[in-house]
């Protein structure tokens, strides 16, 4: 009850409220701008998080989660480019919608189906996030290298494109993560001799480099010449009540398929929205309307991509197993706040695991209202010059950066990981396996080395338990699978080439 | 053979950057040290199967073909060198230099150089950018962004007036 009011009183703050709300609404703008995207939002606020105190810096980060997912699915629907890879599906019906110039519809289709699917997805996370707590409180330090393991696994087994590329991503991260101190003994380690390196490589340039930094270059390198793009004016219109109840089989499956997408690691919400989509398109009665301004295509896409968001924090908030480099962010924006993800959490700040949660459906309730008023004019950002605004970004990354430690060597070091993620995009080796090993790579060092103190330095004893064994092998089968797809992919392509 | 110049290029970087880490975790470091007390056990073992992934990296780039066929993106590398150097000077000038006038001088020629060329425009983002963002950081997170701040700008322009 105690923890109930204050996590109440936190969230009336009036400072708390306004940082929600606002969270949000800049999620949306950076959401509707084509390929800046949910990871630049949060990385571009990362740093200020560090002057708040716990509740308003997750406030930030959880309204600019929601918001820019959500804000994907404007630049979708009104100039056919997904603003998000999230909203992807989005643009199947949402633009035909505004060709038909329906489009103030399709924006209040989309705005209701981002509202339910966040809404049941929070409902999913606090019922089902306290039970994982509960067993993960019967973790030790083998179960937990396990399941860290089985994170990295199904992260690289589900990177886009080449399994080899996305293993040594994966190892890249772990490797970045080593240098510095050692989590158990204190030797410091890696540093080249360098006093700055033996701090280790903080967080916040690491990620905004790796990700923000390398979008930004990867964008001059793209756009050869900057187009303008045109934008029609279209107002926001809700659907009737009527035929929202009509569809409601579409949004609650829909949801569901987003949650449970959301809690796999490394899945994520495209790959959700692509799925809802398929699925709706099958079972809808409405099939053949598909792809020709359908409003359930609309729904299953934005209400699955906006349910991962609560379905990615049950095993981040539960486990500290982040599924996805926002979340794997959000853990470390937790972390350098002093409080450490996990089991734990639910008992020793269960005042704030009630603030998160009630968070989560105050920003999903705002973007009702920050969609309706706010939708078409924050469509009109869609609009600005890209050297304006990638140099305005540049600018925001300067500062951030540096106002953390206030110190240039966060900028270098920012500058080299911007660096390698351009070079990582150009070669086609995924960013998100290497952001989730180093966010993990700590943890994972640190419960083998204390499983092998505790089994006198037998590796056989880790597989002797047996929620560690499961892991085990359920990363086995998932590696193993990755693998036969990966090979099978590869026939097949070789196939097709033999007869030409 | 057709070679996958993509795979050979980033099979080397990843064995350059082992050999790289490889001078940090020399044996006979922390030698006498159990196995899981040793602080080099785990950079080692990762360091190892990274060696070897990027190993079997440029192997396949040498004798397989192209694993990812998509279309190669057309880079636009003047560009992107243009604003790599931009930028790399701005973050050495940032601490040095000071906020406002590294982004007096950064936010212009950037967007410059990035192709707009509409200078009220320019001017406009550039003073509201440096002046908001002062404040922001200054007033609001009370972070003081390095370098003169706005109020001695202020105090020096009303005395040379």
């Amino acid at each position: 009850m105690e923890a109930l009011l204050s996590a109440f009183w936190a969230l009336v703050a009036p400072v708390n409220l306004a940082i929600l709300i606002g969270g949000t609404a800049a999620g949306i703008l950076v959401g509707a701008m084509p390929g800046l995207g949910s990871v630049l939002a949060i990385t571009l606020a990362l740093p200020l998080t560090f002057v708040m105190s716990p509740e308003p810096s997750i406030a930030l980060l959880l309204g600019l989660y929601a918001g820019s997912v959500y804000g994907g699915s404007l630049s979708a629907i009104l100039i056919n480019t997904p603003g998000t890879p999230q909203a992807a599906a989005t643009v199947f019906d949402g633009y035909p919608m505004m060709q038909q110039g329906k489009g103030d519809l399709a924006l209040g289709w989309a705005t209701i189906a981002s509202v339910t699917g966040g809404l049941i997805s929070t409902v999913v996370l606090i019922l089902a996030a306290p039970l994982l707590a509960r067993i993960g409180l019967r973790f030790g330090p083998i179960e937990y290298f396990a399941l860290g393991l089985f994170a990295l696994t199904c992260v690289v087994s589900v990177s886009r494109g080449d399994l080899l590329k996305g293993i040594l991503a994966c190892l890249l991260g772990l490797l970045v993560a080593t240098i510095g101190q050692d989590p158990l003994t204190g030797d410091v380690r890696l540093h080249f001799s360098s006093f700055n390196l033996m701090a280790g490589i903080a967080l916040v340039p690491f990620l905004v480099g790796l990700f923000a930094l390398s979008e930004v270059f990867w964008r001059v390198a793209e756009n050869a010449a900057p187009a303008a793009r045109p934008v029609a004016h279209t107002g926001f219109r809700f659907p009737r009540l009527a035929d929202v109840a009509g569809r409601w089989r579409v949004f609650a499956k829909s949801a569901l398929i987003g949650t449970w997408i959301g809690t796999l690691p490394g899945v994520g919400a495209t790959a959700s929205s692509m799925v809802s989509y398929a699925e709706a398109r099958r079972s809808s009665p409405n099939r053949d309307n598909f792809g020709k301004g359908e409003p359930d295509g609309i729904i299953a896409s934005e209400s699955a991509n906006n349910a991962v968001t609560g379905g990615a924090l049950v095993p981040t908030l539960s486990l500290g197993i982040p599924g996805d480099p926002i979340t794997a962010v959000m853990l470390g924006a937790l972390i350098i706040q002093g409080i450490t993800p996990g089991p734990r959490l639910f008992v020793e700040n269960a005042d704030l695991m009630i603030f998160i949660f009630a968070a989560l459906f105050i920003v999903n309730l705002a973007l009702l209202g920050l969609g309706a008023v706010m939708g078409p004019i924050f469509a009109r950002a869609i609009r600005a010059p890209e050297p304006v605004l990638l140099s305005l970004i540049l600018v925001l990354l300067a500062i951030g950066t540096f106002s953390v430690n206030y110190t240039g060597f966060d900028l270098l070091v920012m500058l080299v990981a911007g660096l390698a993620g351009f070079g990582m995009r150009l070669l086609r080796f995924p960013l998100a396996p290497v952001v989730i090993g180093f966010v993990l790579g700590p943890m994972i060092e640190q419960s083998l080395r204390q499983g092998l103190v505790l089994s006198r330095g037998n590796f056989l004893n880790f597989f002797q338990q047996p929620i560690a064994l499961s892991l085990f092998i359920a990363s086995a089968l998932f590696l193993g699978w990755s693998v036969w797809r990966h090979l099978r992919e590869a026939r097949i392509a070789k196939h097709k080439e033999g007869p030409a | 053979m057709q070679k996958d110049l993509e795979s050979l290029v980033g099979g080397g970087a990843v064995l350059g950057i082992s050999a790289l880490l490889f001078t940090q975790v020399l044996p006979g470091q922390f030698s006498g040290v159990e196995l899981a007390r040793n602080p080099m056990t785990f950079p080692r073992f990762l360091l190892l199967l990274f060696a070897m992934g990027g190993a079997a990296l440029a192997l396949r780039g040498l004798f397989c073909g192209a694993q990812d066929r998509s279309e190669v993106p057309r880079v636009a590398w003047g560009r992107v060198f243009a604003i790599l150097v931009l930028a790399s000077c701005y973050f050495g000038a940032f601490a040095p230099v000071g906020f406002i006038p590294a982004t007096l001088l950064f936010l212009p020629l950037s967007i410059l150089v990035l192709g707009y060329r509409k200078p009220t425009v320019i001017a406009a983002v550039t003073l509201v950018a440096v002046v908001g963002l002062w404040y922001a950081f200054a007033e609001i997170f009370s972070i003081r962004p390095p370098g003169i701040g706005m109020e001695e700008l202020l105090r020096m322009w009303g005395g040379a007036g």
